[in-house]
């Protein structure tokens, strides 16, 4: 059987065409390129209405609560990096992010204006040691 | 307006009773569209299929900037009287968001009529409605860029819809361009 493109393709331009191309490529980098990250991060921060509310270590698992502006939230974290582990907020954004483990990613919650994000734990730029090495 | 019946002319725009009837028309469709995208299960909550976009591309193509810019205002205002968000930040998300997209759409179609179609348009105006909601979220509630990481979530559902929307409208403008002349060509197939 051979195979015949969709009235719609037959019926797009060669600029819509390109589009659909582009914005596919666009769909696909994005999902396979996360933003501004580096390695695996060390701690976690995490931050209601830009006040830093709760911080810790991503080296020993924990639980902890946070009040957020709508809902109450569960923050986990441990060796996987840190979650949204629960949350009541209506759209679930931010649990549906998973873990975030690399340095600089974050994880948003709109609603409660909560945001989670890590840092450190990059490797150490050669001879920026601090003084105790020396 | 004379007063006699004019049968429609696929050379002429449609006249002034015609234009008043069709937004109107287009007005409801969209708000039926809008509702319904509230109330059906979503497997993907924070993304809508977004087919009112398609009542804003028609208006472009058969009336222009001023009729499309009123269609999309009073929809989205009617629309969060309705689900109790007016004047709420998601209120201004959703409000800022279909500004900018309606502004992208006619600024192509203007610009590049005849080379490219419904469809190119509408994938424009999705992925702007997608760009400024996150862009808005980050400067006025979050306050920082890193919410641009959300981008994978968004741009998915942002390109499904803006390709259905445009099928659709392409489907529907040829209908009326055997009635009306349109303001901005279609491409020929």
């Amino acid at each position: 059987m051979k195979w015949r493109m969709p009235e719609w393709l037959v019926m797009a331009t060669p600029v819509d065409r390109f589009l659909i191309l582009f914005f596919a490529a666009m769909t696909l980098g994005s999902v396979f390129a996360p933003l501004g990250s580096t390695g695996k991060g060390a701690h976690f921060v995490v931050e209601r209405d830009g006040l830093i509310v709760e911080h810790g270590t991503l080296f020993e698992p924990s639980l902890r609560p946070v009040q957020g502006r709508l809902s109450d939230m569960l923050i986990e974290s441990g060796t996987p990096g840190v979650r949204v582990k629960e949350s009541n907020c209506p759209h679930q954004l931010c649990v549906r992010q998973g873990w975030a483990e690399r340095s600089g990613t974050m994880i948003v919650c709109v609603p409660n204006k909560v945001i989670v994000y890590v840092v450190g734990g990059t490797a150490i730029p050669a001879g920026n040691l601090d003084a105790i090495t020396r | 307006m004379s007063g006699v019946y004019e049968a429609p002319n696929p050379h002429s725009p449609p006249n002034s009773v015609v234009r008043l009837a069709l937004l109107g028309l287009f007005l409801a469709t969209g708000l039926v569209l809008s509702l319904f995208e509230l109330y059906i299960p979503r497997p993907l909550p924070w993304a809508k299929p977004g087919l009112a976009n398609a009542v804003i591309l028609l208006a472009i193509y058969l009336f222009g900037l001023p009729d499309a810019l009123l269609i999309a205002v009073a929809r989205v205002v009617l629309v969060s009287l309705w689900a109790g968000s007016f004047a709420g930040p998601g209120f201004v998300l959703a409000a800022g968001a279909t500004l900018v997209s309606t502004l992208a759409m006619y600024l192509s179609v203007r610009l590049l009529a005849p080379h490219i179609g419904p469809i190119g348009v509408s994938m424009i105006g999705a992925f702007c409605h997608v760009l400024t909601q996150i862009a808005l979220a980050g400067a006025l509630i979050v306050g920082r860029w890193q919410i641009l990481q959300l981008l994978p979530l968004f741009v998915w559902p942002a390109f499904f819809s803006g390709l259905i929307v445009g099928i659709f409208t392409f489907v529907t403008l040829r209908q009326f361009r055997k009635r009306f002349a349109l303001r901005y060509a279609l491409p020929d197939t």
